[in-house]
């Protein structure tokens, strides 16, 4: 697909608007709270503030390519088992931010879960369910 | 379709006064009007708008009531299956949309299960019940014999059965419902109280079609509003032609100082409307006061004072010998609703009919309010509700669908989306008022509280648009050329109160009065934030309560009980004394536990929390470390989704308590963005316990608003146990801790 738009424009406005993606979410457009992340080699970016030229010839993944209902990532599995939304907009930050951290650190310690998704903002104070299903995602079953 | 139309028109007019009465409380958790029907139902009598059965296995519920992240659609998807027997996956629930859906009011006061789940149990039991009888007629049995198993109806003992896909084609659901048909006890129910997925979560897992923002219509253009940093305000200048001849650029729309920007791409909106925003100049006049100066200021504007509960007698002075007298000043800041998704609305204007696009919490009071605004039919205007991020209450979503019919309706033809900025959602949405508390109280020597005399200090806790006049609370309404005043204050009334709401404490006292301050001017925009004025009330009524008990030298649980004789009040208080393990001490900080309880608006759900904290004596940083809470819903339709509301509201309260403040001063808003407001992060998230008490011979009562005030009295109790400081300013900062400590 060839888009035409300015080279600044922000990746996420391409990806939701000419790609038509769902996952990465228009939170703040300044970088500060990760709803818009996107995986680019195995780490998490912040796709409003990465202009889209950037990343020219670079494979990006989203939420939906991480994994579908029928071939879930252990994340996503595990963020529905474990139910781990309220409204769930910032879910897409928290589960590209939960797979790369299984993925360099497959056996997280608690605080270090807590620190890979510190940057990432929750406003319904869904956090106690993300921290779960991670552990789940890591095997780590109460 | 004219006729709906008319009576929906009639419709509205009621449920204005439907929305008054319910927030005014109606007495029984299913509000239920003069017939013994629930409210809901005799506002929406007929049945087919309520549920449809298609001949292809299908089953449409619809509801009043809007999914905001707090599972509504799938518990209530659970009492309707349930009801009509018929498998859950059966089950679409229609969201909210004035050509179609019951008018149950806004989706607020924790309300949903009582008002919409009370209505779609007795309308599902007609419609099972109508069946069941067309069924018996053809089967040529007796109802009693008849039994139903998703949706296929046999005759005991008898290999006679039909369907209801089968039997619907002749059915007739163009009825009044009657309440004729005895909906299902306790003991008859499978999905009810079961912990069932909720069905919105695989799309917001996996990229689905979830929100209002992922709606996208073809020719769809996108639109950008343009605001000072104090709206709303008089446009003196602009310059639309520097706009207008930015790439992409379809239009700019101005209506006197209403001003937005159209584009063929998302960025390209955004660049016009920075630009037009720097080349414009509005009257920005107005002075915010400065933070430093509340809380004293809060009791300094004007307002209206009024003794809002009085019971008991007062003990005559000196009457009694070795009583003590305490009193105490507490107070909260303006809190922003955050929402993690800046509002968003879409529109589109055909020339005749008006389909606007929106994340309120009342579609029928919004579609109201926008033909008001535009001064247009509201036959010709529809409203469908689209789910975005969690609102809290009355955040920027009315505003961004009246914005967005604007825009639409001078640009006729394709469809608009507009979004607010993340600037434009802390400056512009309406903040959760400031509140004063002051409490006196004496004990005698018994230790026992005799006297307790509450004064409050709060602006409004509603200024919800809707049709007439209240549709001049909407920025643009104010903004447009000729434009609408702003409406009277509404000083919302007991037993279920704004500001004034959980002002009444729940414990035996043998005098209490409560005096409501309302203050009628307003420094900074304010409406309904999640609780109203039960966050505020409670920290103050629960943090007394501990003051109290300490001067008794009492164990606080035992001292809140002492004070209660209603059974459910005392049983997750007592519930919460069993459940609680040993304190856990870290290295480096002191260690306490606290408590909260306290029943959501008198009526609603009853909640016990405790929480542990650890202060740093050095940093003043109070870290919340662990809280169990015991909670008292009623009957649990879903108990996975009582337990998610109770633990996101402990852990949003923890925000709120220990870093929220909307930052102001003369020289304007500070919080303008998330470093301009800090919220919790996973760091500082404490683990979390919440055990249900659950009561299915009960009435439910919603949770999603029962344990913000509790905790964060839990929190301070905990801080003066730990440190032995008592902070009474909310938030509880580290800095509060360092000053306190080294008074």
């Amino acid at each position: 697909m060839v888009v035409d738009a300015d080279e600044a424009t922000p990746l996420l406005y391409v990806l939701r608007n000419d790609l038509e993606l769902n996952g990465p979410r228009f939170g703040c457009g300044l970088g500060q709270c990760g709803a818009c992340s996107v995986m680019v080699n195995g780490a998490v970016i912040r796709s409003c503030i990465t202009p889209a030229a950037s990343l020219a010839g670079v494979p990006v993944t989203t939420l939906e390519g991480l994994g579908q209902p029928d071939d879930p990532h252990p994340v996503q599995a595990a963020f529905v088992a474990e139910q781990a939304a309220q409204c769930g907009y910032c879910s897409n930050g928290m589960i590209l931010a939960a797979a790369a951290l299984l993925k360099r650190n497959p056996q997280p310690t608690d605080g270090e879960i807590r620190t890979a998704l510190d940057a990432y903002l929750c406003r319904c104070g869904t956090h106690t369910r993300i921290l779960r299903a991670v552990r789940r995602a890591a095997g780590q079953d109460e | 379709m004219t006729e709906i139309s008319i009576s929906r028109r009639e419709f509205i007019g009621t449920s204005a006064v439907l929305a008054i009465a319910v927030t005014a409380g109606m007495p029984q958790a299913n509000a239920q009007s003069g017939s013994g029907l629930p409210g809901s139902i005799t506002a929406n009598p007929r049945l087919d708008m309520w549920l449809r059965i298609g001949a292809d296995g299908s089953v449409s519920v619809a509801t009043g009531k809007a999914e905001i992240g707090q599972g509504i659609g799938t518990a209530l998807a659970q009492i309707a299956a349930d009801e009509l027997d018929v498998a859950f996956t059966r089950i679409s629930m229609v969201a909210p949309d004035t050509s179609v859906s019951p008018n149950e009011g806004r989706t607020v006061g924790s309300l949903s299960i009582q008002q919409s789940g009370s209505a779609i149990r007795i309308a599902a039991a007609q419609a099972r019940g109508i069946l069941l009888s067309n069924a018996a007629a053809q089967l040529n049995a007796n109802r009693d014999q008849l039994e139903v198993n998703d949706g296929e109806i046999s005759v005991r003992g008898s290999a006679r059965s039909l369907t209801y896909w089968e039997l619907i084609e002749d059915a007739d659901f163009d009825v009044e419902i009657s309440g004729a048909f005895e909906p299902k006890t306790a003991d008859d129910y499978e999905l009810v109280g079961k912990a069932m997925r909720r069905t919105d979560m695989p799309a917001k897992f996996f990229g689905g079609s979830a929100y209002l923002q992922d709606v996208r219509l073809p020719d769809m253009l996108h639109a950008r509003i343009v605001r000072p940093a104090l709206a709303p305000a008089r446009l003196i200048e602009t310059d639309i032609e520097s706009a207008e001849a930015m790439p992409g650029v379809t239009g700019v729309v101005r209506n006197g100082s209403f001003l937005a920007v159209v584009a063929e791409r998302e960025e390209q909106a955004i660049a016009a409307a920075d630009l037009l925003r720097s080349n414009s100049r509005w009257d920005q006049s107005r002075t915010l006061p400065d933070q430093d100066d509340f809380p004293e200021l809060l009791q300094q504007l004007e307002s209206d004072t009024e003794v809002i509960f009085e019971r008991g007698s007062a003990t005559p002075a000196g009457a009694a010998e070795n009583t003590r007298q305490f009193s105490a000043a507490y107070s909260r800041p303006y809190l922003a609703h955050a929402s993690i998704s800046p509002s968003a609305a879409l529109a589109q204007f055909d020339g005749e009919q008006l389909t606007v696009w929106s994340h309120t919490q009342g579609v029928f009071q919004l579609r109201g309010a926008i033909a008001t605004v535009l001064d247009f039919p509201e036959s010709q205007i529809r409203c469908i509700h689209v789910p975005a991020s969690g609102c809290y209450g009355q955040n920027g979503a009315d505003d961004a669908g009246c914005d967005a019919a604007m825009i639409a309706m001078a640009m006729p033809g394709r469809p608009v989306r507009l979004q607010w900025s993340r600037h434009d959602e802390f400056q512009h949405e309406p903040y959760g008022s400031a509140m004063n508390l002051s409490i006196s109280a004496q004990l005698d020597s018994t230790n026992h509280v005799t006297d307790w005399r509450y004064d409050l200090w709060s602006c409004t806790h509603s200024t919800r648009p809707g049709g007439g006049a209240s549709a001049g609370n909407l920025l643009a309404a104010r903004e447009k050329a000729d434009p609408m005043s702003e409406p009277p204050r509404v000083n919302m009334r007991q037993p279920t109160g704004g500001g004034d709401r959980n002002s009444v404490a729940l414990y035996s006292f043998p005098f209490q009065q409560v005096t409501k301050h309302f203050v009628t001017e307003h420094p900074l925009r304010v409406s309904a934030l999640r609780g109203l004025g039960a966050y505020g009330n409670v920290f103050a009524i629960e943090s007394f309560i501990d003051e109290l008990a300490a001067a008794a030298d009492a164990d606080p649980i035992e001292f809140r009980l002492r004070h209660l004789e209603d059974s459910r009040s005392r049983a997750v208080l007592e519930k919460l004394a069993e459940e609680l393990s040993p304190l856990q001490s870290a290295a480096g900080e002191r260690s306490g536990r606290g408590i909260g309880f306290a029943r959501y608006k008198n009526l609603g759900a009853w909640i016990a929390v405790a929480a542990d904290v650890g202060v740093n004596e050095n940093t003043g940083v109070i870290s919340v470390r662990h809280a169990t809470a015991v909670v008292d819903a009623g009957r649990i339709i879903n108990p996975d989704g009582v337990r998610n509301q109770v633990e996101g509201g402990i852990v949003q309260s923890t925000s709120w308590t220990l870093k929220e403040s909307v930052r102001f001063s003369s020289g304007g808003m500070q919080s303008t963005d998330w470093a301009g407001y800090p919220i919790l992060r996973f760091s500082e998230v404490p683990e979390v316990d919440v055990v249900l008490l659950d009561r299915p011979s009960e009435a439910p009562l919603g949770a999603g608003e029962v344990s913000q005030g509790p905790m964060a009295a839990a929190i301070a109790n905990a801080v003066a146990a730990a440190a032995n400081v008592r902070l009474r300013q909310l938030p509880l900062t580290s800095a509060s801790v360092l000053t306190a400590l080294n008074a």
